[in-house]
């Protein structure tokens, strides 16, 4: 399936849908600001110089709100229940209701108008705008004026979708910190939220009438931003954020090729803003990417294995050592056990779409608790910790900081995993498999929804399964390269563990042999013992400590050859998988977009059919299509995020597979060369061992 | 040995052979065996003399061999001379020096060694026939030339005798000289595996020094069996003579069960279990090795198998030209170098494994032959004590004064006929304590040799082709390094770095990682930098695009013989050859 016809196809659908949605809001601009000045007035009260993070939380809780909202526009009647239910989801600590109930009579209030659902549809957006926008307001004291134009309304989505991914941080940051706050802002939380939403609004204009350019600074600019709420969101000292400059500049220094690029693309392909605005971003990321803040030191070690546990619930305890200026401590340890280790690379790999995250040690179920194997598996999670502490993003991250230094590590894991819907600790066994966390991808808000509804699957499958009993919607990878990449890695990957097992082979013959002439030794030495005569004695003395030679010389070598072919080899093959993972992820996630888009055609039939002379001009009056249009607003958005994430994943998998390429083919061919050079001094020692019996003895 | 004394009042005393005994004066517990020795000669002689006569084969000596034994001891008064010394030094000297001249009596074959001399040389080796007969049953062509008076002719050219005509041979004269520790015959194929030069060179040569160890024994040489073997048509050769069967089968097998009777010779009584644990012992080294070689094999398989994987290895990327050629550059010289493996298992077997075969065959050979003298000394003792119980019977009749004559009579000659056989067992027993006694010392020198030849052999081989293993490496070394602009680890951040691909550390000025000063001919460094497996590296590097061609070429160069080094190499020896 062509998703660019596909768009093409439905884009009429979309820009009629725009535009009544446009119109609509031009229509209501009036009455929604009447709402806002309100809303700014309340606000103005407030002070304005909140904490970032502080006013990240609130405004991560408006937005809860505001699904409440949302819901309230719904369906009335849940509203009550869903905002318990929410609130217990994600603030289980905390019972914020009373605050809640606030904004629900608020936003009842304000939904009180006839206009109801373009203004809650322009609600739902604007928390997240008004996040953005209240950064940039801080940052940038851009003029405030306030439009309802369509255009800045999608750029705003566009920038919306884009700050998705920080949702999941920020609601764990909210939890964190334990909903400290959470009381005293709950009554501010509304306020603070219109406060944003006008500045969002106030904001917009400048976009639409700046040109495409600014708008992209303007972006850059949040990327910066977001690095920051990053930053301090994973709790990095000021200290390190000074010792971060360099990125601060960088984006402005390669802004005109961003630039370049969005006109170019904005030239080439006739295709919305959104698209439009994806790719801005893709070229962003890049620049992000190229300057990666800065790599902090770290030094760990995992040590002593314990074995741990009686006998149902033995295992083996790794101790874990980490020296960096990352952590509050500078120094922890901490204990883990290998499915700490498995739990890492799930979190990691939700928090990190389109990242080769590296591979923790396959799984075995016997003779875990074999000297060897312990040993092996110590080194495996060694280099697995010393990877993601070697890669500037992962490094930060904040369940990986959690990692070396939880001392709940067990609760605290599995906060992190209920939190994020990471899945982390239904881990499969293959690691090439992923979970596509549902608030990762739709944010907090919507994911919600999906999750009480059984997740994306479960939607559709209901939906089927009411109605026929189609099969499964297939996903069909429109990009070429992402089929062919997928299928040389799958080669290459069948390839190197062919390879792996060959080498193992190798090195058990190679053992094996080294036994055997150890054996051969002795019976020389047996026989030397006889002194027949004393010449032959000699000699077979001493060709019996040859061999003796001979043997540790070969151990050594097979040593030397699994520490660096077998290491490289082994790790090689299990990061393939973590590959193979990140195409998964964007073939899942193109399967949801699949059936998002199915569930969205559907409802559109719906609605068109239950209401064919639809004027989205007029003011709505029927509860059911009322209804009916929340539904397919909902999904449309749904589909816009998933669409959106899909494509930045492909983009990230793009730029991923072409480091991890260079990278692994060097450290391959590095050990190759290890592997050879050992094997030449060896093969030296060896002649030398012979030599030098020969002339002694013959 | 025998304990029997003369008594002077025994009426048996005037028995045909009671005057030499009466030369003995001494008490016999002193030194009896050498009086004995001397009726037995006597004894023998006269047997003999029959003997020959009426059977050539009734003795179990060898007719020349009596022959020559009736001829040493043609005079009596020098016998009685020697004898008198020999008591007079029997006294006062050690054993050694007594069975030294003991010698000249007991074996005269040994009196005068290299009066009789067979110089054979073996000049060929045939395998014709069916596979199996090809390898179980070569022909070996050899010329010989003697002075024995048994071979018709002094010169034989191009003779023609096949293993099984040789295997008949050794059969016959391992039966009919117990006193010798007959060489036994080299196998008739080697590990090389038949029909290559390198197993023709060591049958030949192995054959070759059988012969010679033969030559060496005067007792084989003067064995009229060895004149039939040589001068009878090619395959036809059968023992003319029979042998009479040595204790075999069920009573062999429970004899030697049984203690060793007493050994008073002690170097032949610690020879036995020194022989058996060589036996046994180089039977543990050669399975030991015939598992590390198979072991090995099993390496190379995985080797190969390895190598080969590599080769394949990302034959889709076509985004990397340099890369890909890496691989397979890479899997090939694995796959050579586990070949080259392959070549130290056959050549361990080859040298090391079939040195010792040798070995283990011989011993047993030795082994039994020392069993069969325990053999004869068990028959001694028994005949000593049937004859201890045949004069008991005499003197029980001499004190009765009124005894049967006939009675008499039975028991004179019963107790004679028991002495004569136990004079017979103790002189043949003499004889092979003597010989083996000399053989011992020859055997043991054949082992050290032969040992330290096969350890050599073995040991050359293997450095041979280890050099050959690190000279493969060495070559995709630089493959490896180019692979990227970076230069791989070799250069360590350095920015000069010799482009330099051929640091070969195995050149004619010596070994590079070593001090020790070894200087290579020309010809050890091609033979050690061209291996088997050239042929399929360079193909598939030439096959390759974008193969540097100066790369080839150098290689190529230091393989090429110039006029320079041919003539320098004609002027030295082999690389094996040291």
């Amino acid at each position: 399936m062509n998703y660019e016809s596909d768009d093409a196809l439905r884009a009429p659908v979309w820009d009629e849908l725009n535009q009544d949605e446009d119109k609509v809001t031009t229509d209501t601009t009036a009455t929604g600001n009447d709402k806002l000045d309100f809303r700014t007035n309340i606000n103005s009260d407030t002070p304005h110089d909140t904490i970032n993070e502080l006013s990240q939380t609130f405004a991560s809780i408006g937005t809860n709100d505001h699904i409440d909202g949302d819901n309230n526009e719904l369906d009335d009647d849940d509203n009550k229940s869903e905002g318990t239910k929410l609130i217990n989801l994600l603030a289980p600590e905390d019972n914020p209701l009373a605050g809640i109930e606030n904004d629900v009579g608020v936003s009842t209030v304000m939904s009180g108008g006839d206009d109801l659902l373009f203004g809650g549809s322009s609600s739902l957006m604007s928390p997240i705008l008004g996040t953005e926008a209240l950064k940039l307001n801080t940052s940038e004291t851009s003029p405030s004026k306030r439009t309802g134009k369509p255009h800045s309304l999608f750029n705003a989505s566009t920038r919306l979708r884009r700050r998705k991914p920080n949702y999941g941080n920020e609601t764990s940051e909210v939890n964190n910190a334990e909903l400290n706050n959470n009381k005293n802002s709950s009554n501010n939380t509304q306020t603070i939220d219109s406060s944003s939403q006008a500045t969002s609004l106030g904001d917009d204009p400048l976009a639409k009438a700046q040109k495409e350019n600014e708008f992209v600074e303007e972006s850059l600019d949040y990327e910066n931003k977001r690095k920051d709420t990053n930053g301090s969101i994973s709790k990095v000292s000021l200290l390190n954020q000074m010792n971060e400059p360099l990125y601060k500049l960088s984006p402005r220094k390669v802004q005109p090729v961003s630039d370049d690029r969005t006109e170019k693309s904005s030239k080439i392909s006739n295709i919305s803003d959104k698209k439009d605005g994806v790719h801005t971003k893709s070229s962003d990321q890049e620049q992000i990417d190229t300057e990666a803040p800065d790599l902090v030191p770290f030094k760990i070690d995992v040590t002593d294995p314990v074995k741990v546990g009686d006998l149902t619930s033995a295992h083996v305890e790794y101790t874990v050592n980490t020296k960096s200026e990352l952590l509050d401590s500078a120094n922890a340890q901490v204990t883990r056990r290998y499915t700490d280790f498995r739990w890492l690379y799930r979190q990691l790999q939700n928090n990190h779409w389109g990242k080769v995250i590296p591979p923790p040690p396959e799984k075995q179920a016997v003779g875990r608790f074999k000297r060897d194997f312990i040993e092996n598996r110590r080194f495996q999670m060694k280099t697995m910790l010393k990877r993601i502490a070697h890669d500037p993003v992962l490094q930060r991250d904040q369940d990986f900081l959690m990692f070396l230094t939880s001392e709940q590590f067990s609760s605290d894991s599995k906060l992190r995993a209920h939190l994020t819907a990471s899945g982390s600790y239904n881990d499969n066994n293959d690691l090439s498999e992923v979970h596509i966390s549902e608030i990762e991808l739709l944010g907090p808000d919507d994911a919600v929804i999906v999750l009480r509804n059984g997740g994306i699957d479960a939607e559709q499958n209901k939906g089927f399964m009411n109605f026929s009993l189609t099969s499964q919607p297939k996903y069909n990878e429109p990009d070429q390269y992402f089929i062919q990449e997928r299928e040389r890695f799958v080669i290459l990957e069948e390839q190197l563990k062919q390879l792996y097992r060959s080498l193992e082979l190798i090195d058990t013959e190679r053992n094996e042999l080294a036994a055997t002439v150890f054996e051969f030794s002795k019976s020389v030495e047996i026989l030397a013992k006889l002194e027949v005569t004393r010449k032959s004695s000699d000699l077979l003395t001493s060709f019996a400590q040859l061999h003796d030679s001979i043997r540790e010389s070969l151990e050594r070598n097979s040593l030397q050859q699994s520490l660096t072919l077998g290491v490289t080899l082994d790790e090689y093959v299990r990061t393939l998988s973590s590959v193979r993972a990140i195409f998964n992820q964007r073939a899942k996630l193109g399967y949801f977009l699949v059936i998002v888009e199915g569930d969205l055609k559907k409802k559109k039939g719906q609605f068109a059919k239950a209401y064919p002379d639809f004027k989205p001009n007029v003011p709505i009056n029927d509860e059911r299509c009322k209804n009916l249009l929340g539904e397919c607003l909902v999904l449309d958005k749904r589909y816009n995020v998933i669409k959106e994430k899909w494509l930045t994943v492909g983009d990230d998998i793009k730029r991923e597979i072409k480091h991890y390429e260079i990278e692994k083919i060097e450290e391959f061919r590095n050990s190759m060369e290890i592997s050879l050079e050992s094997s030449i001094e060896s093969q030296k020692e060896c002649i030398e061992l012979w030599e030098t019996f020969y002339q002694n003895n013959l | 040995m025998s304990n029997i004394t003369y008594d002077d009042h025994d009426p048996l005393a005037d028995n045909p052979f009671a005057e030499h005994s009466s030369a003995v004066t001494e008490p016999s517990h002193i030194r009896p065996p050498d009086d004995d020795d001397e009726e037995e000669e006597e004894e023998e002689e006269e047997e003999q003399n029959t003997t020959n006569l009426n059977d050539a084969n009734s003795n179990e000596n060898q007719p020349n061999v009596s022959q020559e034994a009736t001829s040493a001891i043609v005079t009596p008064p020098e016998q009685q001379q020697q004898q008198q010394q020999q008591q007079q030094q029997q006294q006062q000297q050690q054993q050694g020096i007594e069975r030294t001249i003991d010698l000249a009596k007991l074996l005269p074959e040994r009196k005068d060694v290299g009066k009789y001399t067979l110089i054979v040389k073996v000049i060929g080796l045939e395998r014709v026939g069916s596979i199996s007969n090809k390898k179980e049953n070569p022909t070996i062509i050899f010329n010989c030339s003697t002075n024995i008076p048994t071979f018709r002719k002094q010169k034989h050219k191009n003779l023609r005798k096949s293993t099984q005509e040789f295997q008949n041979l050794f059969k016959y004269l391992n039966n009919s000289i117990p006193e010798s520790f007959i060489p036994s015959l080299p196998s008739p194929y080697t590990n090389y595996g038949i029909n290559n030069e390198e197993d023709h060179d060591s049958t030949v040569s192995n054959y070759q020094e059988w012969f010679n160890r033969l030559c060496l024994d005067p007792l084989i040489l003067r064995n009229e069996e060895l004149a039939f073997f040589i001068e009878s048509d090619y395959n036809t050769y059968i023992p003319i003579n029979s042998t009479t069967a040595q204790v075999s089968g069920l009573k062999r097998k429970t004899l030697k069960q049984l203690a060793p009777p007493y050994d008073e010779v002690i170097e032949l009584a610690e020879f036995r279990p020194m022989v058996k644990s060589i036996y046994v012992g180089v039977q543990t080294v050669q399975e030991k090795l015939l598992k590390a070689s198979k072991s090995r094999r099993l390496l190379v398989q995985e080797e190969n198998e390895f190598g080969q994987k590599f080769s394949l290895l990302n034959g889709n990327n076509i985004n990397n030209e340099n890369e890909e050629r890496l691989y397979k550059r890479y899997g090939k010289v694995l796959t050579a170098v586990g070949d080259i493996n392959s070549i130290i298992a056959t050549m361990d077997m080859a040298t090391l494994y079939d040195g010792l075969e040798w070995v283990v065959k011989d011993s047993y050979i030795v082994k039994e032959a020392l069993t069969n003298r325990h053999f004869v000394m068990r028959d001694l003792s028994q005949a000593q004590q049937n004859c201890k119980n045949k004069q008991e019977a005499a003197r029980k009749l001499r004190s009765k004064r009124d005894t049967n004559p006939i009675k008499v009579e039975d028991a004179l000659r019963s107790l004679k006929i028991a002495t004569t056989t136990e004079q017979n067992l103790t002189l043949k027993l003499q004889r092979l304590t003597g010989n083996m006694l000399i053989e011992r010392k020859q055997w043991i020198d054949w082992y050290e040799k032969w040992l330290i030849k096969s350890i050599k052999s073995y040991t050359l081989r293997r450095i041979e082709y280890e050099r050959k293993k690190l000279s493969l490496l060495e070559r995709v070394r630089s493959e490896v390094r180019r692979a990227d602009m970076k230069g791989g680890l070799s250069r360590l951040g350095r920015h000069t770095v010799s482009r330099k691909h051929d640091e070969i550390s195995q050149s004619t000025r010596g070994d590079s990682w070593t001090g020790e000063i070894r200087h290579h001919s020309q010809q050890e460094i091609n033979s050690v930098s061209h291996t088997e497996f050239d042929k399929s590296l360079t193909i598939e590097s030439n096959a390759l695009p974008g193969n540097k061609p100066d790369e080839e070429s150098s290689t190529r160069e230091s393989n090429m013989l110039n006029a320079k080094s041919a003539a320098h190499m004609l002027g030295i020896s082999t690389y094996n050859g040291r």
